[in-house]
């Protein structure tokens, strides 16, 4: 579902060019359950970024079902995180000033539903996450543990194929954060590809297989693809 | 699989629906908003207020120009052969002479009436008051052309006019300077330049033409001012200055005007090349010259009011490249979940529209109250600027999209991933 081809990604800091990523091959199948663990300035979050077609690679392919992302124009890159893919992130990133509800249609606004259909497909998503009772408060009255909750419910509204979150535990307390990794295990039994990016271990023996990344190259994978094996049964 | 036609259809969000939400994002800084919406309220206000003063100011001087009689035709003395390339102007040579009116009334068919006008500023004395005016010799035709009826008393006639009889019939603004009423001047002896005259009259009030005053002057029979008091006698009779000639109905004015043309160039015995030493003015030019200085005067007020507006349109800019700041991350997050440049773009045209309509309907309110206002202090009738309420709220929603422009189009350009990491 999912090809890096020698994916590097540098930051231009004034003259210099910082290297994050140098040369990434990684291939990710539909309905697998993956977790990035590494330390903070591996190189993860970026990772995530240009999987989540939110950064362009500075050189290499990101092949999204056999389509070079790198190719695409920013609209098309903009539609796939639209509809296809559902991103979580570390900091929620709820619109503070909507309520739960408006924050879960807001992607339906943009994929152009209708309001009547992003109302009930809004209301639908925000029971599943178990919020039925919280539709209309804002993210400030919200606990963490909810907001994240609102969070991916947003994600998922649009029923994309691949759920990516970004540290979707680093700002919540231990608890709350199991509850939010139950769910997300909860989704990825009912089909959906799940990459997430962490540093806590406990998290991370939730996927069922796990990529380590340390100065920006993949220095350890759990299940690594080899293309005459058959992919893992779902 | 296309990538195309993942969406629905384009257009996303409605128009309503996003003009709902600029709405609600500017209540979510209502101080701001309405300091900003200040602006582009008072430059719409001030640009149709402006415009409404300088319509009633025009409308005003037209009205005062009718009331100098209908469809006059003014024959001045002309320019003086001096002989230089100085030409010293209109009137300054007495080439007409009383005869030139009896003639213009005699042959003239498309004339209804003829008052030949010699005037001086001098003073006039009551007593122990005195003031300073215009003293006109004229006939009795004067009150027909001039449409000037007396208020009190009567006007002097044919047979004093014959008999160069001392009266005087007073303008109200002498009246009152001489501390006399309409009625108490009747039969009170005033002395001109030494002359004694009984004020056999007082003349209605007629106000002001914007260049001068119409009540401050005293009618004295033609005669009665070539001998006593300018003593302009040539030998082709008494010369006078002016020639007021009331034409029969205002389609008659042309002819009117070209017969007087011919009958003054053959009395004068004017062939080319000389110059006729007389000008014809007739009040259509009087009413153009003063519609022109209007227009000049409504455009300066109404340039300067939008000049208003055109800083309130740089206040919205200001504001909304502060809201683009502001919510950078708001926009990476929309960006982040499938918002296109084009939403983000339309977003932020939508909410600077949004505001600056909002102010051009309070200026627009603003501006009509203040019309009736200005309206009602003056008198005036001219109403309220209806265009000029159009055009602004025209203008407003153009400063909306062309202020807003360019902070939109710098929140839709802003990196997903860089506004998404800022705070």
């Amino acid at each position: 579902m999912l090809q890096l081809r020698r994916i590097t990604k540098a930051y231009r800091m004034g003259e210099v060019a910082v290297p994050i990523l140098h040369g990434i091959d990684l291939t990710i199948l539909r309905g697998e359950y993956t977790a990035i663990v590494g330390t903070s300035g591996s190189g993860k979050s970026t990772l995530m970024n240009i999987l989540g077609c939110l950064e362009q690679p500075s050189s290499g392919h990101y092949y999204f079902d056999a389509r070079d992302i790198t190719l695409l124009s920013d609209n098309e890159r903009t539609d796939i995180r639209n509809v296809r893919i559902g991103f979580v992130f570390q900091q929620f990133n709820l619109l503070p000033r909507l309520t739960a509800l408006q924050n879960v249609m807001l992607p339906m606004v943009y994929a152009g539903y209708d309001r009547a259909e992003r109302r009930e497909r809004a209301m639908a998503m925000l029971e599943q996450v178990g919020l039925a009772d919280r539709m209309a408060n804002r993210p400030n009255q919200l606990s963490g543990g909810q907001q994240q909750r609102v969070a991916i419910a947003r994600a998922l509204v649009n029923q994309p194929e691949l759920l990516l979150a970004d540290e979707p535990t680093g700002a919540l307390d231990s608890r709350t954060g199991e509850d939010v990794i139950e769910l997300i295990s909860e989704l990825h039994a009912g089909g959906l590809t799940v990459v997430l990016v962490t540093h806590d271990p406990s998290v991370a023996h939730h996927s069922g297989r796990i990529i380590r990344i340390q100065d920006g190259q993949i220095c350890g994978d759990s299940q690594p693809w080899v293309p005459d094996k058959p992919p893992p049964s779902r | 699989m296309s990538w195309i036609g993942l969406r629905h259809e384009r257009g996303g969000a409605d128009l309503a629906e996003t003009i709902v939400l600029a709405w609600s994002s500017l209540l979510a800084n209502r101080m701001r908003s309405a300091l900003t919406m200040l602006g582009v309220i008072i430059g719409i206000g001030a640009v149709i207020s402006m415009v409404t003063i300088g319509r009633g100011a025009q409308l005003q001087t037209e009205n005062q120009l009718k009331s100098l009689g209908s469809n006059l035709i003014f024959v001045q003395s002309g320019v003086a052969a001096g002989g230089g390339p100085a030409s010293r102007g209109a009137g300054s040579a007495t080439t007409l002479i009383w005869e030139d009116a009896k003639a213009i009334a005699a042959s003239i068919a498309a004339v209804a009436d003829v008052a030949p006008n010699l005037s001086q500023r001098t003073q006039v004395v009551l007593a122990d008051r005195n003031t300073n005016t215009t003293v006109v010799g004229s006939t009795p035709a004067f009150v027909a052309v001039r449409d000037f009826l007396p208020l009190s008393g009567r006007f002097f006639n044919e047979a004093e006019l014959d008999q160069s009889a001392r009266v005087a019939v007073l303008g109200q603004t002498v009246v009152d300077s001489l501390g006399l009423t309409a009625s108490s001047a009747l039969d009170r002896t005033i002395r001109i330049r030494g002359e004694t005259f009984t004020v056999i009259g007082t003349l209605e009030f007629k106000g002001s033409t914007g260049f001068r005053d119409q009540d401050d002057q005293v009618l004295i029979p033609l005669t009665t001012m070539a001998s006593r008091i300018v003593g302009v006698n040539t030998t082709a009779g008494v010369s006078v200055e002016s020639i007021a000639v009331s034409a029969r109905s205002a389609a008659s004015m042309e002819a009117a005007d070209y017969q007087i043309t011919n009958l003054l160039r053959l009395r004068h015995r004017i062939v080319p090349p000389r110059q006729d030493d007389f000008v014809i003015r007739n009040q259509a030019d009087l009413v153009n010259a003063s519609n022109a200085v209007a227009n000049v005067f409504t455009a300066l007020l109404g340039g300067s009011a939008a000049i208003s507006l055109l800083v309130g349109g740089i206040g919205i800019m200001n504001i909304m490249l502060v809201s683009v700041t502001e919510r950078t991350r708001e926009i990476g997050i929309r960006r982040a979940i499938g918002a296109r440049c084009s939403d983000i773009l339309r977003q932020f045209l939508i909410e600077s529209t949004v505001l600056s309509l909002a102010g051009g309907l309070l200026g627009v309110l603003l501006g009509v109250v203040a019309s009736l206002a200005i309206n009602a202090a003056f008198g005036w009738s001219a109403g309220i600027a209806l265009d000029a309420v159009g055009w602004s709220l025209a203008f407003s929603l153009v400063i909306g999209v062309f202020f807003g422009a360019y902070p939109a189009n710098k929140a839709a350009q802003l990196d997903p991933m860089t506004a998404l990491r800022s705070d």
